[in-house]
């Protein structure tokens, strides 16, 4: 069988056609050729570009897209989150804070400034209390 | 394999027509016997080469050299040329007779006619076979390349190439005994 299939070299193209494809085709122009450095440089675009992509992709999942949430889709998902809301909310709860205080201090002293006065009048009257006795003892002893 | 094949494919690269042309005379009847043997259409089988030539010219700054002959890469280009021939062409080619003249034997001497009987009959069992059974069986036996060189042209192990070889043979040999025994008309080989 080896042998038999060994005869089929004697195929051989028509030379006529052989001649006119041969033509044909050293006369059709070759492709752009690029040279060794343009070829390494296209190359090390290609790398340049993977990376670039690698880096976009690695900064969208650490966070970049937050920001994009953030300015763009919702921007109410993350106000609770932005450190100036939060420090203008701190400083609003701080007035809040110290007005209270202050009309706290503005009721209590009012009310001491009464309650002393009523002490006062009550230790008048105590007095004048100890001068009326003192005065019954000195009719009684005399 | 050409002597200085290295130095015509470096000057083919650089654009040279006619170092071109002496790797386009050396290896076009290899790359038509490949094709023929597996489109079995002479027509089909000269569209196809043209194509082949065509392609390794227009992008042989492509090329790289391995170590192998430059017929390995053109078998490849032969290969994927006759793929894409039968996934895009869906019509039947009728299977041609092989023509005296293809094969250079003189037809009035009886004894060649009956070897050309053979060899059709050999060349149908081969173009029913699968396609990987059809390039090793050509590549080996025809052409008479080294396993190596089959594995680099097929992109598969040397291993893989001496067990698809070994399949190959068992199955021509089977179906062209089983087809001598029912017609009995050709000589047992």
């Amino acid at each position: 069988m080896e042998d038999l299939l060994r005869k089929f070299k004697n195929i051989e193209p028509n030379q006529d056609f052989k001649a006119h494809s041969r033509t044909l085709i050293l006369n059709t122009p070759q492709t752009e050729f690029h040279p060794k450095i343009f070829r390494q440089f296209l190359n090390s675009l290609q790398y340049g570009a993977a990376f670039s992509l690698t880096a976009i992709f690695i900064f969208l999942i650490l966070g970049g897209l937050s920001i994009l949430n953030k300015k763009i889709f919702s921007p109410a998902l993350l106000s609770s989150l932005d450190p100036e809301n939060i420090s203008a909310e701190e400083e609003k709860l701080n007035i809040q804070i110290q007005l209270s205080q202050a009309e706290y201090f503005s009721d209590s002293a009012k009310k001491i400034e009464v309650a002393l006065r009523e002490t006062a009048g009550e230790f008048d009257k105590s007095k004048n209390r100890g001068a009326e006795l003192n005065k019954l003892l000195n009719e009684l002893t005399l | 394999m050409l002597e200085e094949e290295k130095s015509y494919i470096k000057e083919a690269m650089r654009g040279n027509k006619e170092a071109f042309g002496l790797l386009y005379d050396h290896y076009l009847p290899k790359i038509y016997r490949f094709i023929f043997l597996k489109v079995t259409n002479k027509k089909e089988t000269e569209d196809l080469c043209h194509e082949v030539f065509l392609s390794a010219w227009q992008n042989i700054h492509n090329y790289r050299h391995k170590g192998f002959p430059f017929s390995s890469w053109l078998y490849q280009i032969a290969k994927n040329a006759v793929i894409d021939f039968y996934r895009t062409s869906k019509k039947n080619l009728q299977i041609e007779m092989v023509d005296e003249e293809l094969l250079k034997f003189d037809s009035q001497n009886p004894e060649n006619l009956n070897t050309i009987l053979e060899l059709e009959k050999v060349r149908k069992i081969i173009s029913s076979l699968k396609p990987d059974y059809q390039d090793v069986l050509i590549m080996k036996f025809i052409e008479d390349l080294s396993h190596e060189e089959i594995a680099v042209a097929l992109d598969k192990s040397e291993g893989a190439v001496r067990l698809i070889q070994y399949r190959a043979l068992k199955e021509l040999k089977s179906i062209y005994e089983n087809e001598n025994n029912n017609g009995g008309s050709i000589k047992e080989i």
